[in-house]
């Protein structure tokens, strides 16, 4: 594996050059709260699309609100157009464009998950591919960035993953101190970026020192939970029944905001968008926490009550995942604990768990 | 303070005067709190009352949150000013009656605006912007209150108090636009707003009919617009500025913008200000003869 | 003997939400008085102005309406007496809220047109026309939000380099 030294304040012309080369460009950027937003507005760090003349933040703030799930599966996207006449209807394909794209600064946590999107998109396990996603997954290279600075929320090594895991990356970073980075090219991809990169790096950077660097930022994260006896607890179905799920799922409000920033989550729905007689069939993000997620035709809903719904996402996460897909379900970047407005968390389902499972 | 609330709370509960006590509990991490649902009467010792106690809980009597499914007789209710104004509106809206509910008031000084923003104290740094010219900080309506309860005076016009309404009233229609265009586009539709909102009790909401479709469930822009729009629309005269929705938003849109300037125009227009009063009808439900018509052809 | 109408590059798409028992009526008067008029106008009638809900107004915009008119009975006249003093109040705070979105709220007009003001029908109808031909095709409610997937109808090369 290549290994090398990029300096910390040329990541700018870094980013130049990728633009340079026609890339598609998406970095971290940092819209700061104004004196004129007044007080209830908020520092804003989101990856974005790196436009020219704008500064972009890579390695600066923990966690982009967006992740990169929307890049590779879109927030809203259509998936063919139609046109009726009489009684026949015409397909009219539509044309995605599928730019080849970079994602700088992106987090282990985050890089981590496009594994698990990926087993539910590509045709690895039921055979059946989306190729949207496919399409954009390919052509999509990693620049991950190793994290620094976890925050009270973060819990990635209680789910296998570490701030400085390199799972899911073509390219990664690590600071090592003073204003250097170690990079290691992990994979073919990586190379290709590498090589746009090359009047930036040098040297041969420093093993010793990343591994140094990385361990010392696990020791940072304060979250820690026992993941280990969870899928065997929840696959006694006796406690499907639990007292507990009600207990923490009560406050639940179903609003939605945990799946739509977890970088795993990936349920949609699809509706037909009519105007008249044309119209497109459009594919978009969905939560399983909506009311009437599973709300049937005849008016039943085997999960009626919002608690039931935290338990379904819960088992998902940890249960369904890795029986199905082998892959985990939960990166521990803990947006959902930051962004759920009741403070729902979900490592508190799994120490609950760990403390039912030990009796 | 707290202590007296916890010892009325365990009186209800003893007595079964009440089903549950809806209070506010430590949360998960030393800067947040976060809501609960006490039943028993010893776990009374879990209510606690500070300036991170944000969350509007009249929230758990709308009936879209499984209020009317739960068969509570009677609820307690911790509230803080602007909950027991979200209250007020509910009942005055007949969502709740008010033999429903019994309040807990307490005083409050004020909020912060986000968990990040706590650092152990409230002060001007991280204070929400609706508690600058709070009137309700002693609450209005309650039924049972820790202490004396000061007259207040709440004649007041509504005023709003995020400047950004000013900024952005200053700025031409396109500029305008332009700054609600770039922030929407991060809106993804997830109807974090709606949730929780004290007040959206729709049984099905307008955003979930899909014969016809009004509303694009959509993210694109005509989607986004179409939703924001209409829940203002759908609050003026009913929202009581708790600002939950901007709260409550993952990719923190300040949605509520819209909201302070639809109160904004009820007050100038009508001289209604929310949750005020069990009595006063909503202003878009009742009209005078002589009401404003100047932009009417 | 009727007025020249002129047709130009950019005819704008107005919409009219009327009531049946006013306004609809007077525009039916100025048909059979076979008035001229601009032709823009597509009339959906509600029984009442108390009917129209700002709903329809968005969604007027998001099908393509440059221009979108709300008129019903003059206050004190509603057929259903109150009514209109409730579309009034509503459409005081709708119209705030798009000036807050900063949508040109030059582009919706609300007039009280009674079943014998054929007269003003014509003269509201044409006037509008004319400022919103003026104001050109709506620039919040462009092609790309209108219609947000027809870019991808346009013959693109698939695979990029």
């Amino acid at each position: 594996m290549r290994t090398a030294t990029i300096q910390k304040s040329d990541l700018g012309k870094a980013i130049d050059l990728l633009v340079q080369a026609d890339l598609r460009v998406i970095a971290p950027r940092l819209q700061p709260r104004l004196e004129e937003d007044g007080p209830d507005a908020i520092d804003v760090l989101t990856l974005v699309e790196v436009k020219s003349g704008e500064n972009h933040q890579v390695g600066e703030g923990l966690l982009p609100l967006n992740g990169v799930k929307e890049f590779l599966f879109a927030k809203h996207e259509p998936l063919f157009a139609y046109e009726k006449r009489g009684k026949k209807i015409d397909i009219i394909p539509v044309h995605h464009e599928y730019p080849r794209t970079v994602i700088v600064g992106v987090r282990p946590c985050d890089a981590a998950s496009i594994a698990s999107l990926n087993a539910v998109f590509s045709d690895a396990n039921a055979g059946f591919e989306d190729p949207f996603f496919t399409r954009r997954r390919e052509r999509t290279t990693i620049v991950t960035y190793s994290c620094t600075a976890p925050d009270a929320s973060c819990f990635c090594t209680s789910v296998d993953l570490a701030p400085d895991s390199s799972r899911g990356s073509d390219l990664h970073f690590t600071e090592i101190g003073g204003d250097l980075i170690h990079v290691e090219v992990l994979t073919e991809a990586g190379e290709a970026i590498a090589n746009l990169l090359e009047s930036l790096l040098e040297g041969e950077g420093d093993q010793q020192q990343r591994e140094k660097a990385g361990a010392a930022v696990k020791e940072k994260l304060t979250r820690i939970r026992d993941a280990a006896p969870i899928k065997d607890w929840l696959d006694n179905l006796d406690n499907f029944d639990d007292e507990m799920w009600e207990r923490l799922g009560e406050k639940c409000i179903g609003c939605g905001s945990c799946t739509f920033l977890c970088p795993t989550c990936h349920c949609f729905d699809i509706v037909d968008e009519n105007k008249g007689s044309k119209g497109y069939r459009v594919k978009f993000w969905d939560s399983c926490q909506f009311d009437h997620f599973t709300l049937h035709a005849s008016g039943h809903n085997p999960r009626d009550w919002q608690y039931k719904r935290y338990r379904n996402r819960f088992n998902c996460k940890f249960k369904i995942y890795p029986e199905k897909f082998e892959q985990q379900g939960c990166v521990g970047c803990g947006r959902c604990i930051r962004g759920c407005p009741v403070n729902l968390d979900i490592t508190e389902y799994m120490a609950e768990v760990a403390a039912k499972a030990a009796g | 303070m707290i202590e007296q609330i916890r010892n009325q709370a365990r009186q209800l509960l003893e007595n079964g005067e009440v089903d549950v006590v809806i209070g506010y509990a430590e949360g998960s991490d030393p800067s947040r709190t976060t809501p609960v649902f006490v039943r028993k009467p010893e776990d009374v010792d879990r209510l606690i009352y500070d300036a991170r106690c944000i969350n509007s809980l009249p929230l758990y009597l709308n009936k879209r949150h499984e209020y009317t499914k739960k068969g509570w007789k009677k609820t307690g209710i911790i509230g803080k000013g602007c909950d027991i104004r979200a209250i007020t509106q509910l009942i005055a809206e007949n969502q709740l009656r008010r033999d429903e509910v019994y309040i807990l008031g307490v005083p409050c000084e004020g909020v912060v605006s986000h968990f990040e923003k706590w650092d152990g104290s409230l002060h001007d740094g991280n204070r929400a912007s609706k508690c600058t010219d709070c009137d309700v900080m002693i609450p209005l309506d309650t039924d049972f209150f820790p202490g004396e309860k000061p007259e207040v005076d709440r004649s007041g016009p509504y005023k709003v108090t995020s400047p950004k309404v000013a900024n952005l009233m200053g700025m031409e229609n396109d500029q305008r636009f332009a700054f609600w265009r770039d922030d929407f586009d991060r809106c993804f539709k997830c109807y974090a707003c709606r949730e929780v909102c004290p007040h959206c009790s729709c049984n099905v909401c307008i955003t979930d009919e899909t014969t016809p479709s009004w509303i694009d469930p959509a993210a694109h822009k005509k989607g986004v617009f179409s939703w924001h729009l209409t829940r203002a629309m759908h609050l003026v005269g009913r929202c009581t500025g708790c600002g939950e929705c901007t709260r409550a938003c993952p990719m923190d849109i300040q949605v509520d913008l819209f909201n302070q300037r639809m109160k904004e125009i009820v007050q100038e227009n009508y001289g209604y200000k929310s949750g005020y009063s069990l009595e006063e009808k909503h202003p878009l439900i009742t009209y005078k003869v002589d009401d404003r018509e100047d932009f009417i052809k | 003997m009727g007025k020249k109408i002129e047709r130009h590059a950019f005819e704008p798409k107005i919409m009219a939400f009327v009531c049946k028992w006013c306004t609809y009526s007077g525009a039916d008067l100025a048909g059979t008085s076979r008035m001229d008029y601009s032709p823009n106008v597509r009339m959906v009638r509600l029984p009442c102005s108390g009917r129209i809900d700002p709903q329809f107004m968005i969604k007027a915009f998001e099908q393509g309406a440059d221009g979108v008119v709300v008129s019903g009975c003059h206050p004190g006249d509603c057929h259903y007496n109150e009514g209109n003093y409730y579309a009034r109040r509503r459409n005081t705070a709708f119209r705030e809220l798009m000036d807050f979105n900063g949508i040109d709220i030059e582009r919706i007009e609300f007039s009280w047109i009674s079943a014998a003001e054929a007269i003003k029908w014509t003269e509201v109808i044409d006037n509008f026309t004319d400022k919103v031909r003026e104001l050109g095709p709506h620039a919040q409610y462009s092609d790309d939000v209108v219609d947000p997937y027809a870019e991808f109808l346009v013959q693109k090369d698939q695979e990029t380099a």
